[in-house]
């Protein structure tokens, strides 16, 4: 399957989840699982998984341009489940080891299995190397102690991966979620309620030597590159989400009639819209930029990654205020959009970070974190 | 190669302006500012390195390479030396040898592209009117059938390089607006050749606030003759040839805000590097290096939405919504740069000496020049966003 067949699959198989369908998944505040089912079923979760591994193969501007257009059409933040699921397949097929690998693959490429990520805590925050959670040698096996925060729909994966301090340094390990040495607690949270938000609590749990994911201590660095992958996916889908607010922006604007004259036609909501349009275009290309340099040059991904934060916060608010009151109504979808983009200020990078990241390696200025 | 990549020789060549414009520093560009005089030597310098045969087709001596690699000169170049030192290479790139190899006859082509390549000219392509501003098809300029030629009457303004140019380009009207069925028809763009300008031409200088030393002027025709064999494109037919040259002036201005936002951002880090307050340099200080952090990403996206929009200009595809775009968000992310050089500099900003704030009134002119933001916004809100005329 080449890139334009790929995509254009992904949007066959969400083309019936409208607006409507996730208004009703937020209202429940419940997994979509029939979103996830069609997407999976399709085979594209391999999107970036190697063919040899049973993968499409496809490259990182492609996954971008699918994530991005999933997001447009109608999933907006949700579009997370799909590029998550991507990266959590490559992370496998790059780090497990063979048994790992021949379990575990295979079902997560056809979405009979899920796995999520238990890397934060409530003290580390962002500073990932600082985490406390540990793991000790046992017999013919690892013991680890410790607790998480922020663990994404653990109630509904199979699998966690576990980020553990050992002598050699921080090491990634994978576990059954129904181990009963995992016990969790859902935390309650404001916006992406497609999502389940977990505290996590670990007690002695075992884990045998092949369920280490990558080299000892060297979980980090192996990682880096899907963590960075997984900064520009999630510009794709905050570049999504934006047009998604825009596109619903314009056509209220076109319709809506006020004082006897369409709003769009006053500057006052057509040149923020137009503002929006045009940050949301140049975040692309830096996006797409940043693709095509990723071997080369991996300082772009955090400007990509700020640039679209900053256009999908604008295009939202924009949004928002294109519609007036009808903006704060369930109905009208954009305070949704609007509520859930504001997360990915803060997450998986706050914006601060950026900053300082790009200050430092970009202009030569002083680290100041 | 993909849309983003820099070749191999554009990096050679961005490693040649550093060392060959070196020599054209702050004062050079400070003196000529002030006084509002051209860069004769500078020009010189350009032309004896090869800048301007760069898009020249090979066929006429020149390097065959297209706008990718003059927008990259250009940000290269505004990065190096300023804003009017890349301006300079699109009046001569781009208004010069883009309008000329693009809509020329093969007589036109054959007599000034090699001229061109070699520097000999100066040109400058006249549009805005005291009564039209960006309204174009609303021009009076006009532009009479007599013999063998047209004789031209009317007013410019804004007519960037007029008073220098060898080769001034001029739209006119070749039928009045109330004959014509789209008002965008019956315009025709001339070239003047000033050496053999018959009638009169006169042009006088504007004093202005941005770019001073190419100058500004208000151009006036009385009578002048243009012989029909220097149409540009078909008579009546001007809408053919205006939006590749404005499409590739606004991919040229968008590069010039970008080598001039860094250049800003650059200078602005390298004084909060060195400068201490409260014994520490101020750009330790988040609240000074983020916001310079911001306007480097700012550009940086700018920068990549130009380089998209200069290959579908190279491709022959339609590039107006990101020659907009590219020119609109490089615009704002200059100004916002310059401002934020000045704040880093502080009460500094407001010596000359420092430059900046030359710097800062030349980017305050990308935000209402080539095209005004609102005009971008209207286009966009329009063609993207299929939204009401607002005006």
């Amino acid at each position: 399957m080449d890139s334009k067949e790929a995509i254009s699959r992904l949007l066959d198989s969400s083309s019936k989840f409208t607006g409507e369908y996730w208004r009703k998944v937020y209202s429940e505040e419940r997994f979509p699982e029939e979103y996830w089912n069609s997407i999976s079923s399709s085979g594209l979760i391999g999107f970036i998984v190697p063919r040899e591994a049973g993968g499409l193969g496809l490259g990182l501007s492609d996954f971008c341009s699918a994530v991005e257009t999933t997001a447009r059409w109608y999933a907006g933040a949700a579009s997370y489940l799909f590029l998550s699921s991507c990266l959590s397949a490559l992370i496998i097929e790059r780090l497990g080891s063979e048994t790992v690998k021949n379990f575990l693959l295979p079902d997560m490429l056809s979405g009979r299995k899920r796995l999520c990520i238990a890397l934060t805590e409530e003290v580390s925050g962002l500073d990932s190397a600082s985490i406390q959670t540990i793991a000790s040698k046992g017999q013919g096996s690892y013991v680890i102690n410790g607790s998480k925060m922020f663990v994404s729909n653990l109630d509904k994966c199979d699998y966690v991966v576990i980020f553990a301090k050992m002598e050699e340094g921080i090491t990634a390990f994978l576990a059954e979620t129904s181990n009963k040495a995992i016990k969790k607690r859902k935390i309650e949270k404001i916006g992406l309620e497609f999502i389940n938000l977990f505290a996590v609590d670990i007690e002695s749990l075992e884990v045998s030597h092949e369920f280490i994911l990558g080299k000892q201590g060297e979980a980090l660095k192996q990682m880096r590159d899907i963590f960075m992958m997984d900064r520009l996916a999630t510009a794709a889908s905050l570049i999504g989400t934006g047009w998604l607010s825009i596109d619903t922006a314009s056509k209220y604007a076109k319709e809506r009639v006020s004082f006897g004259r369409k709003i769009g036609s006053n500057q006052g909501v057509q040149f923020p819209l137009a503002d929006s349009a045009c940050r949301l275009m140049a975040a692309e290309s830096i996006l797409m930029k940043a693709c095509e340099y990723f071997e080369i040059d991996r300082s772009l991904v955090n400007i990509a990654l700020l640039q679209s934060q900053d256009a999908s916060s604008a295009s939202t608010d924009v949004a928002l205020q294109t519609l007036g009151g009808h903006g704060y109504l369930v109905e009208k979808d954009v305070g949704r959009y609007w509520k859930d983009v504001r997360a990915y200020r803060l997450h998986p990078i706050s914006e601060e970070i950026l900053l300082a990241s790009i200050a430092w390696q970009s202009l030569g200025l002083p680290r100041t974190y | 190669m993909g849309i983003y990549s820099i070749p191999e020789d554009f990096r050679l060549l961005g490693e040649n302006i550093k060392y060959s414009l070196s020599k054209y520093d702050d004062r050079y560009w400070r003196e000529h500012d002030r006084k509002g005089d051209f860069p004769d030597e500078f020009y010189s310098e350009l032309a004896r390195n090869g800048f301007f045969s760069l898009n020249v087709p090979e066929e006429y001596g020149g390097v065959g390479q297209g706008l990718r690699a003059v927008s990259f000169v250009i940000k290269e170049v505004s990065r190096s030396c300023g804003m009017s030192a890349g301006d300079l290479i699109m009046a001569t790139c781009v208004f010069g040898v883009q309008t000329i190899k693009s809509f020329a006859s093969k007589e036109l082509k054959q007599k000034l592209l090699p001229e061109l390549a070699e520097g000999k000219h100066i040109v400058s392509f006249a549009i805005t009117e005291p009564d039209a501003g960006v309204n174009t098809p609303e021009i009076k300029t006009y532009a009479e059938k007599s013999g063998k030629g047209f004789v031209i009457n009317g007013r410019k303004i804004w007519t960037t390089l007029a008073h220098r140019a060898s080769l001034l380009f001029v739209l006119a009207r070749t039928k009045q607006l109330s004959k014509v069925e789209k008002k965008t028809d019956g315009l025709t763009v001339f070239l003047v050749e000033k050496e053999k300008a018959v009638g009169s031409l006169s042009i006088s200088r504007i004093e202005d606030i941005s770019m001073r030393p190419l100058g500004s002027c208000e151009v006036v025709f009385e009578n002048l003759y243009v012989p029909e064999e220097n149409i540009i494109g078909k008579i009546d037919r001007a809408w053919e040839v205006l939006p590749t040259v404005l499409n590739a002036e606004r991919i040229s201005t968008a590069s010039i805000g970008v080598g001039l936002g860094e250049l800003l951002v650059m200078k602005a880090a390298e004084y909060a590097r060195v400068r201490k307050t409260f014994s520490r340099p101020i750009g330790s200080n988040q609240g000074i290096q983020f916001p310079l952090a911001r306007a480097f990403s700012q550009l940086q996206a700018a920068w990549a939405v130009t380089q998209k929009a200069a290959w579908e200009f190279d491709s022959s595809m339609d590039c107006a919504t990101d020659a907009n775009v590219a020119a609109y968000m490089a615009s704002k992310a200059a100004f916002f740069a310059a401002d934020r050089a000045m704040q880093t500099f502080g009460g500094m900003a407001y010596a000359v000496d420092s430059d900046i704030e030359r710097h800062w009134r030349d980017s305050r002119l990308l935000r209402t020049g080539p095209i005004p933001e609102e005009m971008v916004l209207s286009f966009i809100g329009q063609r993207v966003l299929a939204l009401p005329r607002s005006y």
